[in-house]
C-alpha cells in the first residue's frame, strides 16, 4: 500500500504589490495510513501555512502554490474548489489551535457538528443528531446528548477543542490535521487531548498530521518528526531517533534549548541570532548564520541527506555527533 | 551549582520582601448575584533575593495574586507586607510611590506597548509618570535599561510593530528596570516566545538578578519553566496553594497529588523507552470558583480522595524543611518523579 498522502516539492508564495516572496521551499513529505506525523519549528517556518495548503485553505488572491499534494490517488492542488470541498472535512479532517474561533458562537455545537454530516452525506436532522452525539461521546465529553444542545460559550476550553476534535472526526476521515491542538489548554488538558488524539488514531486508523512549537508534545504524540526551518524541511525521522541522536544541528538546537536539560538555575541554551526574513533569505544552508557546527562548505546549496531511514538537509550529518535528549 | 544555591539561601532571620497572609481576593459576577472567591485563604512569604515559582492552571488565582503583590488588587481579607509595610495603611500618594520597588512584567508584550509611542517613550514612560527627574536623566536612564537587555540605541527609535516577539519582552523588563524595583512579578512574561528566544530571555532574567539583586515571582504554568528558575515553588489550585517548598523538593519529591498529576502531565521531549511509565491523567476541570468543593479543593478531581476529604479543609503541615503540603494522605501517596524519567 503506497502513502496516504504525499506532499511533492510544496513551494508556497505570498503575493503583494511588491511582488511574490517565497516562504516555503521544496517541501516533500509522505504520511502512511494510520501513521502520526509531527511538525516541529519555530514561528514563522512554515509549518502552519503548509498545513493550511494541503487543506487548500490559504487565500487564492494573495497566495500562490507549486507543487504537488497527492491524495487518495487526487493532485489536491489542482483540485477545482467544489471537488476540494468533497475532501475537506470528509477524508480530512482539521483541529485548529484556538477553538473559540473555529467555531461560530450563534450555533450550537450540534448544529455544527451536523452541519457537516449534512453536507457530506446528506443526513437527515434526526439521524445527523445521532450521529453527532455519539461523536461527542466518542471524544470523551460528558453528558453528550445535553452539550449538543449547547453554545461554544457555555463549554470551557478543552471542552471546546473535544467539540473541535469532535467535528474533525465525525465523517471518518482518513488523515487529521491538527495545528497546536494544545497549546491553548492546561498541562492537565492537554495530556487528555494528547491522549484522545492517540486512543483515535489506534481506533479509527485515521492518520494525524501534528504541527507544533513543542518537541514535548510532538514525542509523545508522533511516531515521525519532521523539524522545518525558514521554510524547509531539515529533518526528516523517527521519533525515537531524532530525539535520540539529532541529525540536524536546528533539531538539536530546539532540543537543548528546552529546560528540561540543562542544571536547575544554570543558563538555558539558546539559539544565537533570528529567522531569516523569506525576503531576505540567504544562499546555501538557511541556518548556517545561526550555526554552531557551520563550516566552508556549508556556503552551497543543501540537499536532504538520507542515512539510516532517515534524513537531514545537513552534509556534515554522519561526521558530527550533536548532542540530543540522552546527553 | 550547590555552592551557588547555598549562597542563594537568604538566612532565615531575613525579613520577607513579601508576606502574604490569610490572603483572599473575591469579586462579584457581572449580575452582581454571586462572588468569585479567585484566592481563597493563601499564606506564603517571598525572601529578599529568591525567585519564587507558582504554577498553576488557568482558573487557579495565579494571576490574581500576582496583580495583588504588586498593589494593582486590593486584598478582600488578609495582608500582604511589601517590606514590612501594608501598603492599605499608608496615604495614597505615599503607597503609590513605595509601590514603584514592586513592578510586573505581563504575558503578552504587545498588549503592554502602545502602538503609537517609540520604544524609548514607552521605556521612559514610567519615570514620566513620576516625573522626578530632569528629562535629560530620564532619556539617559531609559537608554542604559535598553542596553542592558541587550537591545541597541537604534531600536529606541522604532515602533512595537517593527520588533519581534523576544525584542519586545526585553522592552517589557527594560521599562521596569528604570524604576530600579527590588521585585519584579512575571505573570507569563515568557509564554509566548518561542523555545531558543525563551532560553534567552530566562538567561537575562537570571543575570539581571545577580546584578541588581532582583527579587521575583515567576506566575507561569510552564512547570519545565518553573522547575529551572524558582528556588521555592508554590503550587496554586482553585484559589489555594496545595503545596509551597524548596523547588528541588517539591519537583523530584512531590506531596500533594495534584502537583503530582501536574508533574507527571507534562510532556517530556524523551525516546519512549526512556519515558515515564506511568501518567496520572486527571479526569475533569477545574471547578468553578464561585462554587468551589467543599473540604479540599482539589478532591473532586483526586484519583485519592476519600470521605475526609469531602468533610475536612486539610491544614497546611510541615512534612520536611520548609516543604508544606495541605493534603490528609500527603506522605502515604507515594511518587517519586526521579525514578520516573
Amino acid at each position: 500500500m503506497g502513502p496516504l498522502l504525499s506532499v511533492e516539492d510544496l513551494s508556497i508564495f505570498f503575493l503583494d504589490r511588491e511582488g511574490e516572496t517565497q516562504v516555503t521551499k521544496s517541501v516533500s513529505f509522505e504520511i502512511e495510513p494510520g501513521e502520526r506525523l509531527g511538525i516541529v519549528g519555530e514561528s514563522g517556518c512554515g509549518k502552519t501555512v503548509t498545513g493550511l495548503s494541503i487543506l487548500r485553505l490559504l487565500p487564492t488572491d494573495i497566495t500562490r502554490i507549486e507543487g504537488r499534494i497527492l491524495f487518495d490517488g487526487q493532485n489536491l492542488a489542482q483540485l477545482p474548489p467544489a471537488a476540494m470541498r468533497r475532501v475537506r472535512g470528509r477524508h480530512i479532517g482539521m483541529i485548529f489551535q484556538e477553538p473559540m474561533s473555529a467555531l461560530d458562537p450563534v450555533f450550537t455545537v450540534g448544529e455544527q457538528i451536523a452541519e457537516t454530516l449534512r453536507v457530506h452525506f446528506r443526513l437527515g436532522a434526526r439521524e445527523a443528531r445521532a450521529r453527532g452525539i455519539a461523536a461527542l461521546a466518542d471524544v470523551g465529553i460528558p453528558l453528550p446528548a445535553r452539550r449538543f444542545d449547547e453554545y461554544p460559550h457555555q463549554l470551557s476550553g478543552g471542552m471546546r477543542q473535544r467539540v473541535m476534535i469532535a467535528i474533525a472526526i465525525v465523517c471518518e476521515p482518513k488523515l487529521i490535521i491538527a495545528d497546536e491542538p494544545t497549546t491553548a489548554l492546561d498541562v492537565t488538558i492537554q495530556a487528555q487531548i494528547i491522549e484522545l488524539l492517540c486512543d483515535l488514531g489506534d481506533r479509527t486508523g485515521a492518520a494525524l498530521l501534528f504541527i507544533s512549537h513543542d518537541l514535548g508534545v510532538v514525542s509523545e504524540t508522533c511516531t515521525r518528526l519532521l523539524t522545518m526551518y525558514a521554510g524547509e524541511i531539515v529533518e526528516d525521522a523517527p521519533v525515537d531517533a531524532a530525539l535520540e541522536r539529532p541529525r540536524h544541528p536546528y533539531t538539536s538546537g530546539l532540543l537543548r534549548s528546552m529546560p528540561h536539560f540543562s542544571d536547575r538555575r544554570g543558563e538555558l541554551p539558546s539559539i544565537p541570532g533570528r529567522v531569516p526574513s523569506p525576503r531576505a533569505m540567504p544562499s546555501g544552508c538557511r541556518f548556517r548564520a545561526r550555526c554552531a557546527y557551520a563550516t566552508a562548505g556549508c556556503e552551497t546549496e543543501q540537499p536532504m541527506r538520507r542515512l539510516d531511514g532517515r534524513a537531514a538537509r545537513c552534509w556534515r550529518l554522519d561526521e558530527i555527533h550533536l548532542p540530543g535528549a540522552m546527553n | 551549582m550547590s555552592i551557588e544555591l547555598a549562597n542563594r539561601q537568604p538566612a532565615s532571620n531575613t525579613r520577607p520582601l513579601l508576606d502574604v497572609k490569610a490572603l483572599q481576593i473575591r469579586f462579584r459576577t457581572h449580575d452582581g448575584l454571586q462572588t468569585v472567591k479567585a484566592v481563597d485563604g493563601v499564606d506564603f512569604a517571598v525572601l529578599p533575593g529568591e525567585t519564587f515559582g507558582l504554577i498553576g492552571e488557568s482558573g487557579s488565582g495565579k494571576t490574581t495574586l500576582g496583580r495583588a503583590l504588586v498593589g494593582l488588587l486590593a486584598p478582600t481579607a488578609g495582608t500582604i507586607l511589601h517590606d514590612g509595610i501594608n501598603l492599605a495603611h499608608l496615604s495614597r500618594r505615599k503607597a503609590r510611590s513605595y509601590r514603584r520597588n514592586f513592578q510586573i512584567v505581563f504575558q503578552d508584550p504587545n498588549a503592554a506597548l502602545d502602538p503609537r509611542s517609540t520604544i524609548l517613550e514607552s521605556v521612559r514612560e514610567p519615570l514620566d509618570i513620576i516625573g522626578e527627574t530632569p528629562r535629560q536623566e530620564r532619556m539617559r536612564r531609559a537608554l542604559a535599561a535598553l542596553d542592558r537587555v541587550g537591545l541597541s540605541t537604534e531600536i529606541a527609535a522604532r515602533y512595537p510593530h517593527e520588533l519581534s516577539g523576544g525584542q519586545k519582552q526585553r522592552v517589557n523588563i527594560a521599562r521596569v528596570l528604570t524604576l530600579r524595583p527590588r521585585l519584579v512579578v512575571c505573570d507569563e512574561a515568557v509564554a509566548g516566545l518561542d523555545v531558543s528566544i525563551r532560553g534567552e530571555v530566562l538567561n537575562l532574567l537570571a543575570e539581571l538578578q545577580r546584578d541588581f539583586g532582583l527579587t521575583y515571582v515567576f506566575i507561569t504554568h510552564d512547570l519545565s519553566v518553573v522547575a529551572h528558575i524558582s528556588d521555592r515553588i508554590g503550587v496554586m489550585y482553585l484559589g489555594k496553594l496545595m503545596e509551597l517548598g524548596p523547588a528541588a523538593a517539591v519537583v523530584d519529591r512531590p506531596l500533594h497529588p495534584y502537583t503530582m498529576a501536574l508533574l507527571s502531565a507534562e510532556p517530556v521531549p524523551l525516546p519512549s523507552t526512556f519515558r515515564r511509565n506511568r501518567r496520572i491523567v486527571l479526569e475533569g476541570e477545574i471547578p468553578s470558583p464561585i462554587d468551589p468543593p467543599s473540604g479540599c479543593r482539589f478532591r473532586t478531581r483526586c484519583p485519592h480522595a476519600k470521605p475526609i476529604c469531602t468533610e475536612t479543609m486539610p491544614e497546611r503541615r510541615e512534612m520536611a524543611p520548609d516543604h508544606w503540603v495541605a493534603c490528609h494522605f500527603a506522605g502515604q501517596i507515594g511518587f517519586d518523579m526521579t525514578k520516573m524519567s
